[in-house]
């Protein structure tokens, strides 16, 4: 009995490691990673989908393309290759982007074939990543998800790479009349430039009794890492503090940066109607209105005295 | 009109006054029950805020803007049409001037209640009073509808003073005190004498001219919360006399089913005649004809040249989701009713009276065209929105039906619902086959001879 028991016992876990062993790599569409490395996959762009190039091996062609299904740990570094790959279609140019991580790659096409989007799965859940360049038929083609599990890698969690804001101006006295022209210099902790990260531009404002950051505009860095904008004082408040912020982009962390300037003189309004002749049109239209109106109340209380009249009219022949 | 027509007139409609059939508190108690349905439904849109209808961010008129487009314009024709015949000095009119002035005001008690609803809140109404901008077309409607209203309101009164007299006479002892005592109030101390006649002649000339303009201005003004926007669908220069045409074409027909119902109910056969209906049914055809003149001029050069903003609407127009709504209004409530109007041989009281039906109906749905479809239409990073209305705006709806058709009923208890006085004034009164314009001089201009038995000063 017990030998029995032994030989069942024997048989059911070798059965069970064999499964392991020959399930295993069907089963994992996961990118495989050790613990705080960067989890690379690489994928081409090809005709009819996408094809696996390393970090992945398996598409699936459901719906009228191939598409990877990809999964990830949670907190993972990933960095996401492009590689284009076209055979039919050789002009064929794509910029990708991913949803909810704000990042757009660089273009490739068949002179630039490789590209990558690097960042850190802070988010479970799924997240498309596709072509941004309008492509008929391909921008279907070229569109997949990524799968952020909410397991967890197992390891130290990767750090994003600090970034530092710089934002300049030429004087930190304005008048209030010009607008002032500010630069915002994005730039990685190595000194490296950040391009087409979005840092969006705050004024201290006092409105309504409350006094708060109002987000006034959005920018986008270009190629050295660096936006302008003109800045025109809307409040007369002498102290007129700007802050800008970058909110994170892929690997790298999120900064923000102020800057004090000091309001010389009154500032133009905010908006100025443009002169124009046709608003004595218009004002003339108000008062013809306006004196009819009151000239049909008028008939009317005249009206409706006559009325009253009618019953003081009875003696009366 | 002899001595034993002015008595079978008196006969004709003073009895009903008294009567009340079970049929009438039957009717009565449906009315009501209509009434309750909108009220509770209003209470929970009162509760619950504006998200228990179908409107939305985008698509924020819905039901009660159309029908608010479609009441003001039924109260177009009742005064406007009343002031032209008086000042034409058509004998024909003098039965059917009552009904018409008061289509007017109860349609536009029942419109101006519309915006009320559509506001969610109610205080905002006070909002708009205290901090409106008058550049604003909203404003403007704040202006123009109660003083459309209140001139209406003082035209119908002004004919009802004799009748009112009638009444305090000869239904003194036969009605509650306090009915009696509401009669000799209304009645101003009338008692047909010359002065009287002229103060009351007076009045009558300066409201039939003053309300033409004013029905003008309310309809045109009501146009321009549309036409003033640049909004696909709504920017346009037409708007104004066409929303007015409209109006007069609505309104007409309306006027064509408020005469029918009381011939049929009130037995007024002998004072709303095939005639009536006949030349109201030529207004309806003018009217409807200009305003079918106006719908190709509006869509013609917009499908000509369309702005790339437009197509999409115009498509959605004539061949999309609200393909079946323009056609039905087209067809149903211009082609075939216009037709049945100018035709010699369907110039029958039925044929006529469901002509005016359809143009009710078709009309109702072209105001619900010209709301939606623009405000459902994709402005700068939106979608086609989706607009369902919910049972409570339909019952509310229903409801405003309901409460129009409660002031008839209720005032044709009040008041006759043939000024007594004004026919009986007339020499041609209840025979408009025979020459009316002119035939005894415009507004009012007859022998100031009292012609109605009226007693004299028991009441002052």
């Amino acid at each position: 009995m017990a030998r029995q028991l032994r030989g069942m016992f024997l048989f059911v876990a070798g059965a069970t490691l064999a499964g392991a062993v020959f399930l295993a790599p069907g089963m994992n569409t996961t990118a495989d990673a050790e613990a705080g490395d960067a989890i690379r996959i690489v994928l081409e762009t090809r005709d009819d989908g996408y094809g696996c190039v390393e970090g992945c091996d398996y598409v699936d062609f459901s719906d009228g393309a191939w598409r990877p299904a990809l999964q990830v740990p949670q907190g993972a570094m990933v960095d996401l290759g492009f590689v284009w790959a076209h055979e039919a279609y050789p002009y064929e140019e794509h910029i990708m982007v991913i949803d909810g991580y704000g990042l757009e790659s660089d273009l490739i096409d068949r002179e630039n074939r490789e590209t990558s989007l690097q960042f850190i799965a802070s988010e479970a859940g799924s997240f498309t990543f596709k072509c941004d360049v309008y492509c008929d038929l391909h921008d279907f083609m070229q569109r997949a998800t990524v799968r952020v599990g909410r397991e967890g890698g197992g390891g130290a969690a990767p750090q994003y790479t600090p970034t530092l804001l710089d934002l300049d101006v030429a004087s930190r006295f304005i008048s209030g009349l010009e607008p002032v022209e500010l630069s915002v210099a994005l730039t990685a902790e190595d000194g490296e430039p950040l391009e087409r990260a979005e840092v969006r531009v705050y004024v201290d404002t006092e409105f309504g009794g409350v006094r708060d950051l109002v987000h006034t505009k959005t920018l986008r860095t270009d190629e050295s890492g660096v936006a302008r904008f003109d800045f025109a004082p809307f409040t007369e408040d002498p102290d007129q503090r700007v802050v800008v912020r970058f909110g994170g982009m892929g690997i790298y962390d999120e900064a923000e940066q102020e800057l004090s300037l000091q309001l010389t003189g009154a500032p133009p309004p905010v908006y100025t109607p443009e002169e124009s002749r046709l608003e004595s049109v218009k004002q003339g239209a108000r008062i013809g209105a306006g004196v009819g109106f009151v000239l049909v109340w008028g008939a009317l209380g005249f009206v409706f005295i006559q009325a009253l009249r009618i019953g003081r009219a009875r003696g009366e022949e | 009109m002899t001595r034993q027509d002015e008595q079978r007139l008196l006969d004709t409609m003073l009895p009903p006054l008294r009567v009340r059939s079970r049929a009438w508190y039957a009717w009565l108690a449906v009315l009501f029950a209509l009434l309750l349905v909108g009220a509770v439904a209003y209470i929970i849109q009162l509760r619950r805020g504006l998200v228990v209808t179908g409107m939305s961010d985008q698509v924020f008129w819905g039901l009660y803007i159309s029908n608010f487009v479609f009441w003001s314009g039924v109260s177009m024709a009742g005064t406007f049409v009343s002031a032209i015949l008086r000042i034409t000095g058509a004998e024909w009119r003098r039965p059917l001037t009552r009904i018409a002035e008061l289509s007017t005001v109860s349609a536009l008690i029942i419109a101006a209640t519309m915006p009320l609803l559509d506001l969610g809140r109610p205080d905002r109404a006070w909002s708009m009073l205290v901090s409106g901008r008058i550049d604003s077309p909203l404003m403007w409607d704040l202006l123009v509808i109660p003083t459309y209203l209140a001139a209406s309101a003082l035209f119908l009164y002004l004919f009802i003073i004799p009748d009112a007299a009638i009444l305090r006479d000869q239904m003194g002892g036969k009605v509650s005190r306090l009915r009696a005592g509401f009669y000799r109030l209304a009645a101003l101390g009338w008692h047909d004498r010359p002065h009287q006649h002229r103060l009351l002649e007076r009045g009558a000339i300066i409201m039939a001219i003053l309300i033409i303009p004013i029905g003008v201005a309310t309809h045109s003004v009501v146009s321009w919360i549309f036409g003033m926007t640049t909004r696909p669908g709504w920017d346009s220069t037409i708007f104004a006399p066409y929303f007015a045409v409209g109006a007069l074409y609505s309104g007409t027909a309306m006027l064509i089913t408020l005469m029918y119902i009381f011939r049929r109910v009130c037995h007024l056969e002998e004072y709303f005649t095939v005639q009536h209906f006949r030349y109201l049914g030529y207004f309806m055809a003018a009217s409807g004809l200009l305003y079918l003149y106006f719908t190709f001029a509006e869509y013609l050069t917009v499908v000509y040249k369309p702005a790339e903003s437009k197509a999409p609407l115009l498509e959605s127009l004539f061949f999309g989701e609200y393909a079946w709504l323009v056609w039905t209004s087209f067809i149903a409530g211009q082609i075939v009713p216009i037709a049945v109007a100018v035709l010699p041989w369907t110039r029958t009281i039925p044929l006529l009276v469901g002509a005016a039906l359809l143009v009710n109906i078709g009309m109702w749905i072209k105001r619900y065209i010209i709301v939606l479809p623009s405000l459902s239409l994709p402005l700068v990073g939106q979608e086609w929105a989706a607009y369902t209305p919910t049972w409570v705006e339909i019952a509310i709806v229903v409801a405003s039906f309901a409460g129009f058709a409660l002031i008839f009923t209720l005032f044709a208890k009040l008041f006759p619902i043939i000024p007594i006085w004004e026919v009986s004034q007339g020499s041609h009164g209840n025979r408009p086959d025979e020459p009316g314009p002119g035939a005894r001089g415009p507004v009012m201009a007859g022998p100031a001879a009292p012609a109605m038995p009226v007693k004299g000063g028991h009441d002052g």
